[in-house]
């Protein structure tokens, strides 16, 4: 999709990153054929360099973890064990467990903040105050800096009836002296939802601004030929809107389920995975597996299994909300 | 006429309606933030007090903290790591994002996905290699190991961001300083770098602000107390039985308004950044 602008061929704003290799708005490179493949290779090399060393080698020690006896600290214990590993993964009910929680935990985090998201950005475009937008939008962002450890204390107290202030605003505004039920960490049934809600707060801020860059990219003219067609606000939103939103809302859905299923920070200052088990995730699984019973063979199985089903569950949702 | 009136009157309502509403979720996302702050300024003392403003502000926690020597070192650790990571981080960023913006290639695309991708893999799964590579060669419990860590950590991000930052600078510029004799280093710091100021300075920003967020390797790789990290060391503030909560909310104050100040900066050209790329990847 291009734009012609005064001759120039112009890419409209979000897709300049555009598919290497077709050129684009390059097409005039070619005259710069200095060395080129030494000089690419002096930019790139030592960043890629650097990620062979600090990510894909480490990725490849963890596979040797998984299949070598590696249950005590480094140097004990060498033996190949295969798959047996894995298979202890499987078979373990408190991994089980901690797949279902962590898929609960993605599936409601990532819808609610997709949804909140569209929601809080159309309420905002409806907003002709643009001032008043920007600060609104402002106080919206604060949450996205806020580092994982203070969020969890945040959350913490807003949970704790005598500190929380939901509570003291109760108390002031409408005279309601107890809230029965804020304490949601300390009961097993609710604490996983309470570690949910902080995410929520925490993470919608990054999604609802990305949404808001494309819906503000939505060209006028077609909203305005659907609205002169008789569509209504919401006829407008369902066929219009939404689908132009679909790449987006696709990609940012891979980002989230990525994101959310290797989430520890969050989980580990609020809950450490309690009470008992009732908010232990995959990810608070494997750092318990391996940094506190030092079980490295089986939490590189357990992060392994991890990262190969959110491949698949990432390809699965990029084939369903392609483009076409 | 009436008709007129009725539909003017549904409008202005819709539109209070509209203000109230984003009004409503502005101070949804902003109250626990007021509440830190508001809780750091009560006493130690008046921190049952069920009111939404303390009766008597003090500055009391702020006090003691900043007179605390191993409080202000976990903010000295936080700064050098942060520092280094977002140094080693920006700096093979740049010249990367500038290869891949300005050669590009099939192969480009992919070198440029593979190194995003990275943030597909665990955290919890590399910190195990994390520890082996960092036992092996003296960098376990040292503010440099993490900071090499830290760097890998934020890197894909940088990439990303500076990629897009440099394809948005049109390559006319590369060409016409090349024909008067400037070499590649040389435009990429005369030419591009200038050009791209903004963006680079939000990549800055927002790379050290993740590491000095990260909990999880800080948490992990540093032992000693001398050496931990403002994240970490605030959680320590949490005791078994009982918690100065107003100490800890002042902790949490001082280690998150700079950032959000300067997040507050950035955030045009950090969404810029972003979503230049995020259309089809």
């Amino acid at each position: 999709m291009h734009y012609d602008v005064g001759g120039r061929h112009v890419l409209p704003p979000g897709t300049l990153f555009q598919n290497g290799g077709e050129g684009g708005v390059l097409e005039s490179r070619g005259r710069l054929r200095d060395k080129r493949a030494t000089v690419y290779a002096a930019f790139v090399a030592p960043a890629l360099l650097y990620t062979l060393i600090f990510s894909v080698y480490p990725m490849v020690n963890a596979l040797r973890f998984s299949l070598f006896d590696e249950s005590l600290m480094r140097g004990v214990g060498s033996e190949f064990v295969g798959i047996s590993h894995f298979v202890a993964v499987l078979s373990d009910d408190i991994a089980r467990m901690s797949a279902w929680n962590m898929v609960v935990f993605i599936v409601v985090s990532t819808v609610a903040h997709l949804g909140l998201g569209v929601g809080i950005s159309l309420v905002l475009m409806s907003v002709p105050n643009k001032k008043f937008r920007d600060l609104i939008q402002a106080c919206i962002l604060i949450p996205w800096a806020v580092p994982p450890v203070v969020v969890g204390f945040l959350w913490r107290i807003i949970y704790q009836p005598q500190f929380s202030p939901i509570s003291v605003l109760a108390s002031t505004l409408l005279g309601v002296s107890e809230i029965s039920g804020l304490d949601l960490l300390s009961r097993p049934n609710s604490a996983l939802m309470g570690v949910i809600i902080a995410n929520i707060w925490s993470v919608t801020p990054f999604y609802m601004l990305m949404i808001l860059a494309r819906l503000q990219n939505i060209p006028l003219e077609i909203l305005n030929a659907a609205a002169i067609d008789g569509a209504n606000g919401f006829q407008q939103f369902a066929y219009v809107t939404l689908p132009e939103l679909k790449g987006t809302l696709g990609t940012l859905a891979i980002f989230d389920i990525i994101g959310t299923s290797v989430y520890f920070d969050l989980i580990w200052v609020m809950t450490k995975g309690g009470p008992g088990l009732s908010s232990e995730v995959l990810a608070t699984y494997i750092y318990k597996q391996a940094f506190q019973k030092f079980e490295f063979g089986r939490a590189s199985a357990a992060g392994l299994l991890l990262f190969v089903i959110i491949m698949v569950v990432s390809s699965i949702v990029a084939v369903i909300t392609r483009e076409d | 006429m009436e008709v007129n009136l009725y539909r003017r009157l549904l409008k202005g309502i819709k539109q209070v309606c509209t203000y109230l509403l984003s009004l409503f979720i502005g101070a949804v996302f902003l109250l626990p933030i007021f509440w830190m702050v508001s809780f750091s300024l009560r006493t130690t003392e008046s921190a049952f007090e069920p009111t939404i403003w303390p009766t008597t502000v003090s500055l009391s926690q702020y006090r003691w903290l900043l007179a605390q020597p191993h409080v202000l070192r976990a903010f000295g650790n936080s700064l050098v790591v942060a520092g280094v990571a977002t140094v080693i981080s920006v700096f093979l960023s740049f010249l990367a994002a500038y290869g891949f913006s300005r050669f590009r290639s099939r192969f480009g695309t992919v070198l440029l996905l593979a190194i995003v991708g990275t943030k597909m893999f665990p955290g919890v799964l590399l910190a195990m290699s994390y520890f082996d590579i960092l036992t092996t060669f003296g960098g376990f419990d040292s503010l440099w190991g993490l900071a090499l860590i830290d760097a890998m950590y934020t890197m894909p991000f940088c990439v990303w961001m500076m990629t897009n930052y440099f394809n948005s600078i049109t390559p006319a510029m590369d060409e016409a300083a090349m024909i008067d004799g400037c070499s590649r280093l040389g435009v990429l710091f005369r030419i591009v770098l200038p050009a791209s100021a903004p963006g680079v300075v939000a990549t800055i920003t927002y790379s050290f602000l993740l590491s000095w967020n990260e909990y999880l390797f800080a948490l992990t790789f540093i032992s000693s107390n001398s050496k931990k990290l403002a994240t970490v060391a605030m959680t320590e503030l949490i005791g078994q039985w009982w918690t100065n909560t107003p100490q800890l909310m002042a902790f949490a104050t001082l280690a998150t308004l700079p950032l959000i100040a300067a997040f507050l900066l950035i955030q045009r050209y950090l969404v810029q950044g972003l979503t230049l790329g995020a259309e089809k990847a």
